[in-house]
């Protein structure tokens, strides 16, 4: 018995949401590879650099929004079911979620794909982060608020779940599975209450021709009030794997329960008021608010800090278990031949080298040197272009078996995947660290300028520039076998009625050790909202004082 | 609560570290003058003719007896208004202070290599002064998607010895 | 116990993953490292001027130059723009001609246009790559670019009808600095 002949409506639930994923990540995946040999100059018979910034928008909306949040949702629908061990409260209301999500996709996506139309009025090249006063279509604001409405109600229906559940057990822990996956959703909810409000009230009335004008920079705040908790909303699900899955699958069990908590609820209290970190250089935003986004940023270390240690904990405790010895020989005994195992700790150690990058990110006047570099998307390739994507691929080859009941095909494919990914983003994010030190800029289709030369602290540009394109190539040819394997495993996989050990132990510090404090929900999210009305309330009224679309400039179309 | 002595350890260290790095922040700012752009004015973007942006270039001004310079900077798409047509002229060794705003849409202004990087926001006039030691030539780059052409939008900086600095540049 | 033990060619193949899959990137990182610590260390500020000599800028054409200047009828470009919208990129140019008495007979003509992807656009494909006119001695014209594409270069020719014969001469002018901008209309 696995997870699809116990729970046969919600797996069907979670596959599809996955198939969404899967799909937005090859279209997003391949504008990935274009770009790579664009920037670079290698290749740029793909498209023109006109048509480059279409599919930048394309890559980071179809990733960074639309596969993270369809693999969240099939993720945390597997997460809830198995462990407060019930089906959907009521699938009509699940499914109405789900195509809700998918409709508004489509329409964001074709707008954006409209770009590559010629003489298409429906275009939204504006880049994932969508800066008025460039104006996208219509469609693209409308699809995106349809996303985050619908993934509103799919935590409505996890909340849902959980009371049903709360009502029959009134004595029991929240399970750490449905509390992580809670714990996400009322930060989700805290910070798109930010995006809500930009896209609802400001974008979709100015971009419908309702209002000409629009002041720039109150949109901007609005966005990174919810443009950094995000990072975290993609983040969290895959600390998520590594708490509760990954110590299994290195042949553990998790150290702590209480820990596990504790990091989510400070992920809960501080993401959201951290988004000024996003606007160090931005004008009309003053110092002080700043350093205080500065402090909360430079707090949000330590949850991750622990995490690490946590991690690495149960991984050893699980290498002890299997055999290991020594101060450092233990991590020899890790079972680096299963595909789930190798890309999950992969993806952990390049989190840990993209933290260390995020660390001068945050650091305000350190920052200046980098902001709005290539350095910026180096660093973000590796937390989200890694830690959260190479979990999520390693853990389908986990899941996959467990939501469809077929056993992996493959398996020497899906081995090399993780390790090629690895080795890719090492080159491509290095040499894009090390270009964005120079003063290369990000989102251009052509660094190359007229006037004057980048000058590396050390090494050349060409060697850079061939050290993307090579670790591009190689992240593409590792994504094409991710895909092959779950495609040929989802349609030709030895069916069985244990295709995988899906066993998740207990941890050795378990819930009996955790205060119940931790788990009070209603605490954590009043305190949440005090945090973010301290950092945000103050400079959001300075912003709309004079008119909320005042002092307004007029709509350019993209 | 259980928390392991190790990992009690580990927190208090993690906290160190975060010590650390706010201090350096605050090192910056306090002792090597690294401050970061902050909350100047505002500027109807529509209307930039009627403000000292309606002519933009190096301004001379006298400021505690010391002669300085004044850059109004517009950032249009896709140029630098001064910076791409004929470079901004500086003298070397001499505080400047930038002004820049944009009348359509954001921008970003950054001399390439250094930690001289602002957005520039319509409505939003950013400020920032800063002195340049050598004499050479700087790129500016617009490093903040602004349109179909964004890739060619870039300037120079001039940073000339005080001797041949040409003044008959200035504007009024 | 679901635990398959791995098989000897499957802990080769792990061998060589995790050599080429961590050894390299381990490796770069370190490169990096000490590069680092290098320069910061034990090179000297660079002179930074040093290889800007190098650097000969080519002086190509821009707005108020003159074209043909060692010929008797030598003309002006007084226009010379991109023009960019969200759906097309579109290459603008005026040429004036100077001297007025010699401008009746004078016939001036785009042949065609170097571009910075390396392609060309032909004059002769179609008639609107031509600027032909023969009074007043003031054109424009403009042409749509590829989306994303700058001419580089442009090759103009004129020719001059005198009582009785024609001298075309061509002059291949290479571009410097296109203003770029956001077209309005």
């Amino acid at each position: 018995m696995t997870f699809i002949h116990k729970y046969p409506k919600a797996a069907k639930v979670a596959k599809a949401n996955f198939i969404v994923a899967f799909i937005a990540l090859a279209i997003g995946g391949f504008f990935g590879f274009v770009q790579a040999l664009h920037r670079t100059n290698v290749f740029r018979g793909f498209f023109n650099s006109g048509e480059y910034y279409t599919l930048l928008t394309g890559h980071g909306v179809l990733l960074a929004l639309i596969f993270t949040t369809f693999f969240i949702a099939g993720l945390f629908v597997w997460g809830v079911t198995r462990s407060l061990d019930r089906e959907p409260e009521n699938l009509a209301y699940t499914w109405s979620w789900f195509w809700l999500m998918t409709i508004g996709t489509i329409m964001a996506t074709v707008a954006i794909l409209g770009g590559l139309v010629p003489d298409s009025s429906i275009r939204a090249a504006v880049l994932y982060t969508f800066y008025p006063p460039l104006q996208a279509h219509p469609l693209f604001y409308i699809g995106l608020a349809l996303v985050v409405v619908g993934s509103w109600m799919a935590g409505a229906d996890w909340f849902w779940s959980y009371r049903k559940w709360r009502g029959e057990n009134p004595n029991e822990r929240i399970p750490i599975l449905s509390f992580m996956t809670l714990f996400t959703m009322l930060m989700w909810y805290v910070c798109t209450i930010g995006l809500a409000l930009e896209v609802v009230g400001l974008l979709i009335p100015w971009s419908l021709g309702l209002v000409t004008e629009i002041e720039p920079l109150l949109p901007r705040t609005l966005f990174w009030f919810f443009g950094h908790a995000v990072v975290y909303f993609w983040l969290l699900p895959a600390y998520y794997v590594w708490y509760a899955i990954l110590p299994k699958l290195s042949g553990g069990r998790l150290f702590s329960d209480s820990m596990t908590r504790i990091v989510f609820i400070i992920f809960l209290l501080l993401s959201t008021p951290v988004g000024y970190h996003h606007q160090y250089a931005d004008p009309g935003i003053s110092v002080g608010f700043k350093f205080y986004a500065m402090a909360s940023t430079l707090l949000l270390l330590l949850p991750s800090l622990i995490t690490l240690f946590t991690v690495v904990a149960s991984m050893e405790h699980g290498a002890r278990q299997r055999g290991g010895k020594g101060y450092l020989k233990w991590i020899g005994k890790l079972p680096w031949d299963r595909p789930a195992f190798v890309g999950c700790a992969l993806a952990g150690i390049m989190f840990a080298a993209g933290g260390f990058s995020g660390m001068i990110n945050a650091s305000m006047n350190i920052n200046l040197l980098i902001h709005n570099t290539i350095w910026v998307p180096g660093h973000f390739h590796l937390t989200v272009g890694t830690a959260v994507a190479l979990t999520f691929m390693a853990i389908t080859y986990w899941l996959l078996p467990q939501l469809t009941g077929r056993k992996l095909k493959h398996k020497t494919l899906a081995l090399i995947q993780p390790y090629a990914w690895f080795l890719g983003m090492t080159l491509m994010s290095n040499a894009m660290h090390r270009a964005g030190l120079a003063g290369v800029p990000r989102r251009t289709a052509e660094p190359e300028y007229m006037g004057f030369e980048f000058e590396p602290i050390f090494g050349t540009m060409t060697e850079m520039k061939w050290q993307i394109a090579i670790g591009g190539t190689i992240l593409t040819i590792s994504l094409i076998l991710f895909l092959w394997v779950v495609v040929a495993s989802w349609l030709a996989g030895e069916k069985s009625d244990k295709p995988v050990d899906d066993h998740i132990p207990e941890p050795l510090s378990g819930v009996e050790h955790t205060p119940a404090i931790l788990d009070n929900m209603k605490l954590w999210f009043t305190l949440a909202l005090v945090l973010v009305i301290l950092a945000y309330a103050f400079p959001l009224w300075e912003m709309v004082a004079d008119g909320i679309f005042s002092p307004g400039a007029l709509p350019r179309p993209s | 609560m259980h928390i392991h002595k190790f990992e009690q350890f580990w927190i208090k260290l993690s906290f160190v570290l975060i010590a650390f790095f706010v201090a350096t922040v605050v090192y910056g700012f306090v002792a090597m003058d690294l401050k970061v752009i902050g909350d100047h004015a505002t500027i109807d973007p529509q209307n930039l003719a009627d403000t000292k942006f309606g002519n933009p270039g190096v301004r001379e001004v006298t400021r505690n007896g010391q002669t300085e310079y004044e850059v109004y900077v517009q950032t249009i798409q896709f140029a630098f208004n001064p910076g791409t047509a004929q470079p901004i002229e500086v003298p070397v060794d001499t505080r400047v202070t930038f002004y820049i705003t944009s009348p359509d849409v954001l921008h970003g202004f950054d001399v390439a290599g250094t930690n001289l990087n602002t957005m520039a926001i319509p409505g939003q006039v950013a400020k920032f002064t800063t002195i340049f030691p050598e004499v050479r030539e700087y790129g500016i780059v617009c490093n903040e998607y602004c349109g179909p052409a964004h890739h060619v939008m870039e300037g120079k900086i001039k940073v000339v010895p005080k001797s041949e600095f040409d003044k008959s540049n200035l504007v009024e | 116990m679901y635990e398959e033990k791995s098989d000897n060619s499957t802990k080769k193949l792990v061998k060589i993953l995790v050599i080429v899959g961590i050894g390299i990137p381990v490796l770069v990182e370190l490169m990096t490292l000490f590069n680092l610590i290098n320069v910061q260390i034990f090179e000297d500020e660079k002179d930074v001027n040093s290889n800007d000599t190098n650097v000969t800028e080519v002086r190509g054409f821009g707005e108020g130059d003159t074209l043909f200047a060692n010929q008797e009828s030598a003309v002006l470009i007084d226009q010379l723009r991109v023009k960019v919208s969200a759906q097309e990129w579109r290459f603008a140019l005026g040429i004036t001609s100077m001297d007025s008495t010699s401008q009746e007979k004078l016939q001036i003509r785009v042949d065609s246009l170097r571009l910075q992807s390396k392609k060309i656009l032909l004059g002769i494909d179609s008639s609107s790559w031509e600027v032909r006119q023969t009074v007043p001695a003031q054109i424009y014209g403009e042409w749509a670019l590829p989306n994303g594409d700058i001419p580089t270069k442009l090759f103009v020719s004129i020719e001059q009808q005198e009582a009785d014969s024609t001298t075309r001469v061509s002059q291949e002018i290479p571009l410097h600095k296109i203003p770029v901008r956001y077209n309005q209309e």
